[in-house]
């Protein structure tokens, strides 16, 4: 176990490597329910690798938290009842069509890209060397979906319904990844990172004009130059307070490990 | 035999050969796209190679489509023809079974349909204890252990040379350090340079990069790795390799950190080892531009006929470090490293 340089308030921080870890490990787990299911073969292989990068980044997220706290990754992504995870609601929905997939993990990534970016400047050095590293691969997550976006919008009358659908279902639900934290105001402090308020509105400046490219409406209204939200968030996943979706998850993701606790694979 | 009758029968061998190579089949072409310079495994092939029998008392040669000295193996490719020559092929095949050399055969319409199936058999071949790399007691790598009588010749440049059991690609293993020898940063090192990447056989975690330091205190190890992709699940296979193989040389305990600081990239592969991926059959990785992604319109060069006149079909491949691609002039598929 290793201890925190001094100066970084300890329980907050466990609190958002945890949100952290958390959507990771949620969204990983809802991209792999398309493997084998998905539209066409290469948007199979395409989420496949999605979903075990963000397998391994919820790992390495969780083995941060492991080296400060000596709770194992194991332990908390399959031992932790449903209520106790500080995922954000919008990672726990089902997958959805296919289009509320692509709008889901283009906003998410996007979210992600601003998240990392931060974390580039934070006062604490682990999250600078992960962020460094998790870039890196999720630069190809926002390729890709970026790609799909842009195609899918305005393809064809059904593509951009669907499209259109999913955006009008996803947006307000994607805000709920900056639900403000409890005890986010002392790490803004310590220069961690800077605040879900400044992040949302840096994703907010990335998402319009890409989403506007594809002919597709989030309920934002742009004036001025500056977007306002024009929608009620989806939040209190942070909280811990989760919908049934998050308790049907769950049962999927423990259920192996729970059937035989501590064994050894 | 007088030797003139020797090299008299050797210059008709090499002209025949000669004039076969230079008349391939389009079968034979598509196969030899597969097997020449060392891409197959880093294996050395030959085609249209003789091969010198003594067939019941009468001194000849047999001219074999393909021919890998290192495993003693014969590849040959069957058309239509072959299925009337049944037997006078099983009479050859029993004739250069008894020199302990082995026969494999492909129908050519195998080929045809898809050369990585039959290189998947070939390796699947190459991998049985039947046809083991050849090693004798006290060869020495580049020396030559076969003379003008024996039957098996290479013919390289311009003269006619011996060949001897050479090994293709990283030298191997010496004998593991005894228990008593102390332990040393370099014997660490040279233990974890054996251990190969599982997804890439041709590479060792140490060219790949993968491991970063070792520092050595009495008999305690501290690894220091660097994971390609955070979610390759390799690692822990990894890991439990370099502990097993630390332990075996006589750690009484290793430590393994990850670190991110410096990321691992692409870019710290050396040059012999993408040459290595190459001939392995995996395209390279381009070097990282500003924009990671700017660095996939770096066009890759297809690994079996070496055209620059390839597609991306995904970023996405079979694994985390691969994506896929389709070479417009030789049509194959082929994966190449993901520039990260």
């Amino acid at each position: 176990m290793s201890d925190l340089p001094a100066g970084l308030p300890r329980e907050q921080l466990l609190r958002y490597i945890l949100a952290l870890a958390d959507d990771e490990l949620m969204l990983g787990h809802r991209n792999s329910e398309w493997t084998g299911h998905s539209p066409i073969l290469e948007e199979d292989i395409a989420f496949s690798n999605i979903a075990q990068d963000e397998l391994g980044h919820s790992l390495v997220w969780y083995t941060l938290y492991e080296q400060l706290t000596g709770k194992s990754p194991d332990s908390m992504a399959f031992e932790r009842g449903w209520q106790d995870f500080s995922c954000c609601r919008f990672v726990t929905y089902p997958r959805g069509d296919f289009a509320y997939t692509v709008v889901r993990q283009y906003l998410f990534d996007e979210a992600e890209y601003v998240r990392l970016s931060s974390f580039g400047r934070s006062s604490f050095p682990a999250f600078k060397d992960i962020a460094g590293k998790l870039l890196r691969e999720e630069a190809y997550h926002l390729m890709h979906l970026k790609g799909l976006v842009t195609r899918l919008g305005d393809a064809t009358d059904e593509s951009h319904r669907r499209m259109q659908a999913a955006l009008d279902a996803a947006f307000p639900q994607s805000l709920g990844i900056f639900e403000k934290l409890e005890g986010e105001d002392a790490l803004m402090a310590a220069g961690v990172f800077p605040g879900n308020e400044v992040s949302q509105r840096e994703w907010l400046q990335r998402v319009v004009p890409v989403l506007a490219s594809a002919s597709l409406k989030p309920p934002v209204n742009t004036q001025n130059g500056t977007s306002s939200i024009n929608c009620t968030p989806d939040l209190g996943g942070r909280q811990g307070k989760h919908t049934e979706h998050l308790n049907h998850l769950v049962d999927d993701l423990q259920l192996v490990y729970r059937i035989a606790p501590g064994a050894k694979w | 035999m007088s030797l003139s009758r020797d090299q008299r029968l050797l210059q008709v061998a090499l002209n025949v050969c000669r004039e076969l190579r230079k008349n391939q089949t389009r079968i034979e072409q598509i196969m030899w796209g597969g097997l020449r310079a060392k891409r197959f495994r880093g294996k050395k092939f030959l085609r249209q190679h003789p091969i010198f029998v003594d067939a019941h008392g009468k001194e000849t040669f047999y001219v074999a489509d393909f021919y890998c000295h290192e495993h003693r193996l014969v590849i040959e490719l069957d058309g239509r023809i072959h299925e009337r020559m049944k037997e006078r092929d099983e009479l050859r095949t029993a004739v250069i079974n008894d020199l302990g050399i082995e026969v494999m055969r492909f129908r050519n319409e195998e080929v045809e349909m898809g050369l990585s199936s039959v290189l998947k058999r070939l390796a699947g071949k190459l991998n049985s204890p039947l046809t083991p790399p050849l090693r004798r007691e006290g060869d020495d790598f580049g020396k030559s252990t076969l003379t003008l009588d024996s039957p098996l010749f290479l013919r390289e440049g311009t003269g006619l040379h011996a060949v001897g059991s050479r090994h293709i690609g990283s030298p191997q293993a010496g004998e593991s350090s005894g228990l008593n020898q102390p332990l040393t940063e370099s014997a660490v090192w040279s233990e974890l340079a054996e251990i190969q990447d599982p997804e890439i056989p041709v590479l060792s975690l140490v060219e790949m990069k993968i491991i970063r330091s070792v520092s050595v205190e009495n008999e305690e190890v501290s690894v220091v790795m660097s994971p390609t992709f955070v979610g390759c699940p390799a690692l822990d296979h990894m890991k439990d390799e370099i502990r097993a193989r630390l332990k075996n040389i006589g750690c009484k305990e290793v430590k393994i950190a990850m670190t991110f600081s410096p990321p691992w990239s692409t870019d710290m592969l050396e040059e012999a080892t993408l040459e290595k991926l190459r001939v392995y059959g995996i395209a390279p990785p381009p070097r990282v531009q500003q924009v990671l992604t700017d660095s996939l319109n770096t066009p890759a060069r297809c690994p079996f006929c070496g055209s620059d006149h390839t597609r991306m079909q995904s970023a996405f491949g079979a694994t985390l470090c691969k994506q896929m691609y389709v070479c417009e002039n030789c049509r194959q598929p082929f994966e190449r490293f993901k520039p990260v």
